[in-house]
């Protein structure tokens, strides 16, 4: 598993400082602890948003998870968060379930108030809009 | 917007709706997306490991294959409360794992074809046709060249009259627009008569 996870390991060596302090050399996986999070009920499109309590845990946090919380001070995409982080969209829904188990974000949930056929009358206006 | 009880969940103006844009490689799906999106289109990653269905003759020993699949994805606020995210995808097989994700609650597809490889199309046209996922397919004319009518398309990809059809330039924003109206006029039509 963790031979095939590749990302390599730092050949250059000249600044040990770097893998403290960015985490490039962190296999993405091993952020989640091997999960992919394929049991997580987060799409792609859902909207992720720090919580006010979310400068409560950032001490605590390593880099990835402190940087979803920067990155989702205005709400975003959890493929968004995925892109900006540079790991694959599974590691970035299992970041985001963690985080939301703490209570540092939070993910939006659409009111249910319309039919999908009145929401996509709306998409219908937008488009045209565009 | 009211506060609920679950901290896991609040309640929001911002409702996020998809549209897959699928084709083969090299087919315009990054330009198309970029022509519509208001952000530079991102790239995101997936992986999923899968074990390989062949056995190695010599060793008897099944290898395990790690398929990654990037897609370029934009987003575009289409209404205060509404905003459109675009996931540009490959259409070969093996990444079916990654169209059932975009698939999932999306308005469609917007399928695109090139007239000088219209078979890299088939996949995705047989995949949506399958599951019965609204699309319309979008016709790059090579080089602005309409060479070929719409009909004489129809009939090489052989899809149904009521699969809208249309020439598209995925570098042009109206063309782009004219995809996306296409589609959700026809998701709105298929919800109404579902529901009717």
């Amino acid at each position: 598993m963790i031979d095939e996870a590749g990302v390599g390991v730092d050949e250059s060596d000249t600044d040990a400082d770097t893998e403290e302090t960015t985490g490039r050399l962190i296999r993405p996986y091993a952020m989640t602890g091997g999960r992919t999070g394929a049991d997580v009920g987060i799409s792609l499109e859902t909207q992720v948003q720090a919580s006010a309590r979310a400068s409560q845990h950032l001490g605590a946090y390593r880099w990835e998870a402190a940087k979803v919380v920067e990155l989702v001070q205005q709400p975003m995409a959890l493929i968004e968060i995925a892109a900006h982080l540079e790991v694959p969209i599974g590691v970035a829904r299992v970041l985001v379930a963690d985080l939301v188990e703490d209570g540092a974000v939070v993910l939006h949930q659409p009111a249910p108030t319309q039919s999908f056929a009145s929401l996509l009358e709306k998409v219908l206006d937008g488009v045209r809009n565009l | 917007m009211s506060v609920t009880s679950d901290p896991t969940a609040v309640q929001t103006g911002k409702i996020p709706v998809k549209i897959v844009v699928a084709g083969g490689f090299g087919v315009g799906k990054s330009t198309f997306v970029g022509s519509i999106s208001e952000i530079e289109p991102l790239r995101s990653e997936a992986t999923m490991t899968t074990a390989s269905a062949e056995l190695d003759d010599l060793s008897q020993v099944s290898t395990k294959e790690t398929t990654t699949v990037a897609m370029d994805f934009g987003r575009v606020a289409l209404t205060p409360e509404i905003v459109l995210y675009l996931f540009g995808t490959p259409g070969q097989e093996r990444f079916h794992f990654m169209w059932n994700e975009l698939s999932r609650g999306a308005i469609g597809a917007v399928i695109l074809a090139d007239t000088r490889r219209l078979g890299d199309a088939f996949a995705a046209i047989d995949y949506f046709e399958a599951r019965r996922i609204p699309f319309v397919i979008a016709v790059n004319p090579f080089d602005g060249k309409r060479t070929h009518s719409i009909d004489a398309i129809r009939e090489a990809v052989q899809v149904d009259n009521a699969v809208p059809m249309l020439f598209c330039d995925a570098r042009h924003r109206g063309d782009v627009k004219n995809g996306l109206i296409a589609l959700v006029e026809l998701a709105l039509q298929r919800e109404r008569a579902r529901t009717a």
